[in-house]
């Protein structure tokens, strides 16, 4: 495709489902360090960005027909990131079942986040709970205030109605902060 | 005009408050992930579907061969026996030598070691003979550099090596089969092809206990023993250290995954 630096949005799309390679490749570096930020605001864990991120673009290139354009480019973007960090939560899951009889995470050695641990700890025992809550309870907090999506688009990327959406993203609040000792600033 | 759902603020606990803040507030480290990564791995996945719906065909012709060839065979002998029962008997024994070694081969058959109820990975059945094999040596790359797990991939070409992520998934799913001897060569592969990835993290501690079970302590111990040189912030550091003691107190020098001995 000629002049991708200067195409606009929906003719590089165009461009990238017509399989322009130098499209895709201009498609890549417009948005993966938004998919970066995505990752990392919903996982915490900078170790796994790179390999999310490239499961996020091998799945958008392949399913690059299903994009209806109903929404944006980025909010279809958001919505691959979404299901492909469930995945990876679930197969972390998975993974702790077995690693469970090697190692203890340090993190249940925190008794509380008054105990003077660094923010970043703090930050980890904070992700290290999310991982740990039920999938439906968060993955709509992940979108809803991790990620700040509306009721609207959370309940679209989720495929749950509204109200759900936002018992869920409550409930799952609450839990969170029943887990980290912090309740009573309602 | 559009009605958007609003919902009133909620009322946190500033600690929360500033957890959320933090956690919507961190930054991205920069994306190592080249687009020729994206590419070589959207171009392997193509060919793993035209390759399955290939095995698909075949499996469909087979089977319609093999129905078609039963039913001729049938109709035969439904023709030259009379009494109903023995026409039954008879297209009976028929199928059964009928139904030709292809016709077998046509059924579905299942997975060996399946997976296990409720999901749960198998990790500890007793040997069979696909675990207890002996894996291959490492390759003379491998034994010639000082350090394989450490060297880099190679840079990927449209043939490049499977992603993390994609490797990650195999072992999984070799575990949960049963089948130890192929995790271990995968999650080996996972660890020198991704060394800093988070999936090869992960993957160090599930090869150093499938090493264990497969009656290899040397290699569990270089495992372990990579994971803490290589991820020494990580929180699992200090349970991975006293399974690397559990194992005994001499240490073996390893050169990678691989003790210098092997």
């Amino acid at each position: 495709m000629a002049g991708t630096l200067e195409a606009t949005p929906s003719a590089l799309v165009a461009a990238v489902r017509r399989g322009d390679t130098s499209a895709q490749s201009e498609f890549f570096v417009r948005h993966k360090d938004a998919v970066a930020r995505q990752v990392m605001r919903m996982t915490g864990d900078a170790s796994c960005v790179d390999d999310l991120v490239q499961e996020v673009f091998v799945a958008a290139f392949s399913r690059l027909d299903a994009f209806r354009g109903d929404a944006s480019i980025e909010t279809w973007l958001h919505r691959i990131t979404i299901n492909k960090v469930r995945n990876a939560w679930d197969s972390r899951r998975r993974r702790l079942a077995r690693e469970a009889k090697v190692a203890v995470p340090e993190a249940t050695e925190h008794d509380s986040p008054d105990d003077n641990v660094a923010a970043g700890e703090q930050l980890a025992r904070f992700y290290a709970v999310l991982s740990e809550l039920p999938a439906k309870y968060r993955d709509a907090f992940v979108c809803r205030v991790l990620e700040e999506l509306s009721l609207e688009d959370t309940s679209e990327a989720l495929g749950v109605p509204v109200s759900t959406v936002s018992y869920r993203a409550r409930k799952a609040e609450a839990l969170l902060t029943q887990a980290l000792g912090l309740e009573g600033g309602r | 005009m559009t009605l958007r759902m609003q919902e009133p603020e909620p009322d946190r606990d500033p600690r929360f408050e500033a957890l959320l803040q933090a956690a919507r507030g961190q930054s991205a480290p920069a994306v190592g992930v080249t687009f020729a990564d994206v590419e070589a791995a959207v171009a392997r996945r193509s060919r793993g579907w035209m390759l399955g719906l290939a095995v698909a065909a075949g499996f469909v012709a087979v089977t319609v061969w093999g129905w078609t060839a039963l039913s001729e065979r049938t109709s035969e002998v439904s023709s030259t026996a009379t009494p109903v029962i023995a026409s039954d008997a008879a297209a009976e024994s028929t199928s059964a030598r009928a139904v030709p070694s292809s016709g077998r081969a046509a059924t579905p058959r299942e997975a060996p070691g399946g997976e296990a109820p409720g999901g749960e990975p198998v990790v500890e059945p007793p040997a069979t003979e696909e675990t207890s094999a002996v894996e291959p040596e490492p390759d003379a790359r491998e034994e010639d550099s000082p350090d394989p797990s450490l060297t880099p991939a190679p840079s990927p070409t449209v043939d490049a090596t499977p992603t993390a992520a994609e490797l990650a998934a195999q072992a999984e799913k070799a575990m949960l089969a049963g089948r130890h001897g192929q995790a271990v060569k995968i999650l080996r592969t996972l660890v020198r092809t991704h060394p800093r990835s988070a999936a090869a993290k992960a993957g160090l501690i599930d090869l150093a206990r499938l090493e264990k079970r497969l009656g290899r302590p040397a290699r569990a111990q270089c495992a372990y023993a990579l994971f803490v040189r290589r991820f020494p912030g990580d929180s699992r550091v200090s349970g991975v250290k006293a399974s690397l003691a559990a194992l005994g107190r001499s240490q073996p020098r390893c050169r990678g995954l691989s003790p210098r001995s092997d």
